[in-house]
């Protein structure tokens, strides 16, 4: 019997490696959690990116942000499962998986302007407690 | 004619690759004083549109379904890269938008 031939296409090729990274069930089931963490920061992340000003004549543009991508992803991937699980019991919540998504998005969401999302979060819980204040 | 269905997933994770391509340079583009929805709409696209390209790593395989209406995306971000050529087009600019059509949102 003689072996088949290897594949010359790319299709055929990513075809192959795609077979062999994503047939792998209990590689899925370790990575799934993670991978809902990692597309909801990106999603958020991306919001983060949005914000930031325009300048069009920055140079490596497209690579400073991708590197902000990048450091946004990695941070909710090491902060928000471990966020969740503390933050769960206090909500109600019986299994923290409900809160990955949700804390990543805002984890991302907020990107590098913790200072200004703290002091929002101050003046608000400062509003909703004493409203007469805030007139 | 039946195609693999990796086949077609490992077609659909290129074009989910592009479709994450276009929203990351046009998000990057924008900034405070573009409208709040065209903002949200490109992060939307390019975040789901990495999902559905590597969900095969979870099992969920594309079928020629996913793979044709991802690939409409993608024509629609292309359709609109003549507009976007110069950053954002004055249509989706709060500050250059006339003052009865404003909407920050």
């Amino acid at each position: 019997m003689t072996t088949p031939a290897a594949p010359y296409d790319i299709i055929a090729l990513l075809t192959l490696a795609g077979g062999i990274i994503f047939s792998n069930p209990q590689l899925a089931e370790a990575v799934a959690p993670h991978a809902v963490v990692c597309f909801a920061a990106l999603i958020g992340g991306l919001y983060a990116l949005s914000r930031k000003t325009a300048d069009q004549e920055m140079p490596n543009k497209r690579k400073k942000s991708a590197v902000f991508l990048l450091r946004i992803v990695g941070m909710a991937l090491i902060v928000t499962i471990p966020a969740a699980t503390l933050i769960a019991p206090h909500l109600g919540l019986e299994e923290s998986r409900f809160l990955f998504a949700p804390l990543a998005l805002l984890l991302g969401a907020i990107g590098d302007e913790r200072k200004e999302f703290l002091e929002w979060c101050f003046s608000f819980v400062m509003r909703w407690k004493n409203p007469k204040q805030g007139e | 004619m039946q195609l693999n269905p990796l086949a077609v997933s490992m077609l659909n994770l290129l074009v989910c690759g592009g479709i994450f391509f276009i929203c990351f340079c046009r998000v990057i583009a924008t900034d405070g004083r573009v409208l709040l929805r065209v903002r949200v709409k490109f992060c939307l696209i390019g975040g789901t549109a990495m999902w559905v390209g590597v969900s095969p790593m979870w099992g969920s395989y594309a079928g020629m379904e996913i793979l044709s209406f991802t690939s409409s995306v993608a024509v629609g971000l292309l359709a609109e890269t003549f507009q976007w050529r110069h950053g954002p087009p004055a249509s989706v600019r709060v500050d250059t938008m006339p003052a009865s059509l404003r909407r920050d949102l």
